[in-house]
């Protein structure tokens, strides 16, 4: 590990070395950490007290092709290690044109983009047009900067239609707003990066990406302990979106993937048979 | 950990960045223009975590919008490079604290003048022809020193920056696989992606 002097880089009151070794697990160089300064309470590191360090306990993912945009997310809920529900609907239809993902914190998630619907429907009565991807998803994100030291915690993705085509947005608790062709957010996210980076194609056709987005969900679940449940799947195209998919049960999904392969699912794929 | 890095020669000014956006251990995206363009012949690259970098730059973009219709319609780079320098001074004190960002201000004046401004969160502002935010210092600075000599070229200035780029892809732990390069000359900006 590369020991900085904190000096150098001018950033003597950020840069905590007590902290350091507890954060990264991965024993990468850390980069100076951003002080928080929040409402009620001393100055905290890295988002605060337990009660507010959520885990982003789900995987959604989506991603752009030529026909649009395809959405994915699994259904489970978990307070700890208690699974609170296995049906819970991830993907928030703001409005005809306009989706939204949860992740992190479910309140903060639903609460703030039925928000953002409000604004939006505001919008469209008040100037006679609809509102753009691009702005509904900077409107979020100047809600979540002014929040920013108050323990809000989302990582959601905006997707929609507008006149300009297609567009997804990846927006989070810390105010970044991202526009992208391929996100995943939450803690399945890196499983269901894998399989989507090696089978993603722009043009891909609609059920090719419908395929390949309840295999990238799946995979995510079976690895994750947060994820699981139903998976669900919207595809949004010039007119708006459509609920392709409103629950495939992960399980069901995983003994037919492992007879593709000519397996049983039981996981004892390495165990020698003796006869 | 973003990498920004430029260098100014004698009609032109190049700023180059990398393209990514990590979050924890993932790479959310790879190709991210972290070099904002403040006018035709003035781009800012900004090095930051999160949101800061993204709302620092619009509030810088939309402030030297604002300054330039009060004021008459241009500004030189010497002024650009003192006011992006007051909006940072100002925050110091703040109640947010300051902007975690820093940044890279290159630009070619309408005479033809290039010059390169390295700025920082607090507020410092120093004028220099070749420079690094963040850990690109620590591999690029000795490069730069030993390659710059006064009056580059066009040619041999990309030649450094791709020299640069190859540094880092060798010695830096952290994978930068894409980096954006603008370069500011009188006909204007180029952007090309290495």
């Amino acid at each position: 590990m590369i020991d900085f002097d904190p000096s150098t880089f001018g950033l003597a009151h950020t840069y905590q070395k007590e902290d350091k070794d507890e954060i990264n697990t991965l024993a990468l160089p850390s980069a100076p950490q951003v002080i928080y300064r929040t409402l009620n309470g001393p100055t905290q590191i890295n988002g605060g007290n337990k009660l507010n360090n959520f885990k982003h306990g789900t995987t959604t993912l989506g991603f752009v092709f030529k026909e649009g945009i395809l959405l994915a997310v699994d259904s489970r809920a978990s307070m700890g290690s208690f699974l609170s529900s296995e049906q819970v609907r991830k993907v928030i239809e703001i409005n005809e044109y306009l989706l939204g993902t949860m992740a992190g914190g479910a309140a903060d998630c639903q609460y703030w983009l039925a928000y953002l619907a409000n604004h939006c429907r505001t919008y469209e009565l008040k100037n006679g047009s609809k509102l753009s991807v691009a702005a509904a998803s900077k409107f979020l994100q100047g809600i979540l900067i002014g929040y920013r030291n108050s323990g809000l915690s989302m990582g959601c993705m905006i997707a929609g239609t507008d006149l300009s085509g297609q567009h997804l947005y990846y927006i989070d608790n810390d105010g970044m707003r991202l526009k992208g062709d391929i996100f995943s957010v939450g803690s399945g996210s890196t499983y269901a990066y894998g399989v989507l980076d090696n089978h993603y194609r722009f043009d891909l056709s609609v059920n090719e990406a419908v395929e390949l987005a309840i295999r990238a969900i799946y995979h995510a679940t079976h690895r994750d302990t947060a994820s699981g449940g139903v998976v669900r799947v919207y595809h949004i195209h010039q007119n708006g979106w459509t609920k392709v998919h409103d629950g495939i049960d992960v399980v069901d999904l995983h003994y037919k993937f492992a007879q593709e392969k000519g397996l049983v699912g039981d996981g004892d794929e390495a165990k020698q048979r003796l006869f | 950990m973003d990498s920004i890095f430029g260098l100014q020669g004698s009609d032109f000014v190049i700023v180059a960045c990398d393209g990514s956006i990590a979050h924890s251990i993932l790479k959310i995206k790879e190709t991210e223009d972290k070099i904002l363009k403040l006018d035709d012949h003035k781009i800012f690259g900004i090095s930051g975590e999160g949101a800061d970098r993204n709302s620092f730059g619009e509030l810088v973009h939309k402030n030297h919008c604002l300054i330039r219709y009060k004021t008459g319609g241009y500004m030189n780079l010497k002024e650009t490079a003192h006011f992006v320098r007051s909006m940072y001074a100002q925050a110091i004190r703040s109640r947010d604290g300051p902007h975690q960002c820093n940044g890279l201000l290159g630009g070619v004046d309408q005479d033809g003048t290039p010059s390169l401004y390295w700025l920082d969160y607090l507020g410092s502002l120093q004028k220099i022809t070749r420079g690094a935010q963040g850990y690109a210092n620590y591999f690029l600075l000795g490069l730069l020193d030993n390659q710059y000599k006064p009056n580059l070229t066009k040619e041999e200035g990309i030649e450094i920056i791709k020299k640069c780029i190859k540094e880092l892809q060798t010695r830096f732990l952290i994978a930068q696989n894409k980096f954006i390069v603008k370069i500011v000359t009188k006909q204007g900006i180029e952007t090309f992606t290495i």
